[in-house]
């Protein structure tokens, strides 16, 4: 091949403008892979005419730059929200992501702590609030308990009612123990009581005057009173809620002779 | 930066073919973002960035005159191509440049400007100027070539001039 008459031939200034067939384009191509000459040649021709446009340049004004930028912010933005994913801004969507699913992670551990937190919270409070119930239901044994050990103890004396005629089928004992000052009147059968009624326990002094005692509903079987020393009769009347200052003779349930 | 270096000269050839000063800005966005997008296509040993970056502009251009039929409507604007005296690289920055071109004879440097410059086919300009197609292919060769043996003078006294 006479590369000289190539040259010479003005293929080249053509291929470097761009004014070949794309046919024509790859045959030069193929040339200038093939001769190093050719290459130096196309190479020093794009040169000469790089600088003459330059030499025709013009200094654009910074609002074409600008413009620029902002289509090429604008051509990312697009990109990472469409199928072509620019690499740094898709690292960063990646951490964020990361950022995203620890912060949901989180959350979600400390929803459940804060579950767990409130759940222990009822319990401990549900707890408290039985442990009291406990208490409560610990203390009214031992008082059962001690009226228990109250009623069978073996220096306890043991008095039973002595019913009116009108109360006959009512049993009530009275269990005195008078080394440990205590009354404790267990009742086994008791009468019916109307609505605003209680029974009252009385006592009668050395002049025979009865003299109140604590009333009761009758709910529970045994019931600590009041210890009176001197007392020898005990008596058991119905009265209204509140008690009475004189016994009401005719609600007379009976009476416990002590002597 | 791609940008600095050669928007000047890729708007030069974009306004010589649109012959519009807002429609060339326009382009020359649109050829700076398809560079951008397939710069990995350009290949070093078909030619000089500038080389590749120039024909996606001529091309971009061409296509716009088309589809637009700018051409011959008379209403360009008032807008005149000024002479560059501030290049980065050294060969354009250290030399003169207008003195280059002014030893280019004017029937040359025509054919460079319509052919190079304004996307003119080389029947074109021989239709326009009424010359054979023959010698305006001679007359681009010619003026290519004297381009080169300026350029290479310049750089030789330039060269001479630091090593004195």
């Amino acid at each position: 091949m006479d590369i000289q008459a190539y040259i010479s031939s003005g293929i080249l200034e053509l291929y470097v403008i761009g004014a070949l067939s794309s046919d024509d384009m790859k045959e030069v191509e193929e040339v200038a892979g093939k001769y190093p000459e050719i290459q130096i040649e196309i190479y020093e021709i794009s040169r000469s005419l790089e600088q003459y446009a330059r030499l025709r340049g013009k200094e654009l004004s910074p609002e074409v730059w600008s413009g620029l930028q902002q289509k090429l912010a604008s051509q990312n933005d697009r990109r990472v929200g469409g199928s072509m994913i620019n690499p740094s801004k898709s690292r960063d969507s990646f951490i964020n992501g990361l950022y995203i699913i620890l912060a949901v992670a989180l959350s979600g551990v400390f929803g459940y702590l804060l579950y767990q937190s409130n759940q222990l919270k009822k319990n401990i409070n549900e707890l408290q609030s039985r442990l009291i119930q406990c208490d409560s239901l610990k203390d009214k044994m031992n008082l059962e308990l001690d009226k228990l050990y109250a009623v069978s103890g073996i220096n306890v004396k043991r008095t039973v009612l002595q019913p009116n005629p009108e109360y006959n089928s009512v049993k009530m004992v009275m269990h005195s123990d008078v080394a440990g000052e205590k009354n404790i009147m267990q009742i086994l059968q008791a009468p019916g009581l109307n609505i605003g009624e209680v029974y009252q326990l009385w006592y009668f002094d050395d002049k025979n005057t009865p003299v109140p005692l604590e009333t009761f509903t009758g709910d529970q079987l045994i019931n600590q009173f009041s210890f009176i020393p001197q007392a020898k009769v005990y008596a058991i009347t119905i009265e209204p809620e509140g008690g009475s200052t004189v016994p009401t003779l005719s609600r007379l349930i009976g009476t416990f002779s002590l002597m | 930066m791609l940008y600095d270096s050669y928007s000047g000269a890729i708007f030069s050839i974009i306004f010589g073919i649109i012959k519009r000063n807002s429609e060339s800005e326009e382009l020359l966005h649109t050829v700076f973002l398809k560079v951008w997008n397939n710069i990995d296509s350009f290949d070093q040993n078909k030619g000089t960035l500038f080389t590749w970056m120039a024909q996606i502009a001529r091309n971009a251009a061409l296509d716009l005159k088309r589809l637009k039929s700018f051409e011959n409507v008379g209403n360009t604007e008032s807008f005149t191509l000024h002479e560059h005296d501030s290049y980065s690289t050294l060969t354009t920055q250290d030399i003169d440049l207008k003195k280059i071109t002014d030893k280019i004879p004017e029937k040359y440097k025509v054919i460079l400007d319509k052919i190079y410059l304004e996307g003119y086919t080389h029947q074109e300009l021989a239709d326009e100027m009424n010359i054979p197609l023959g010698t305006v292919k001679s007359r681009l060769r010619e003026g290519v070539n004297l381009l080169r043996q300026s350029l290479k003078n310049e750089r030789h006294l330039l060269y001479m001039f630091i090593n004195f």
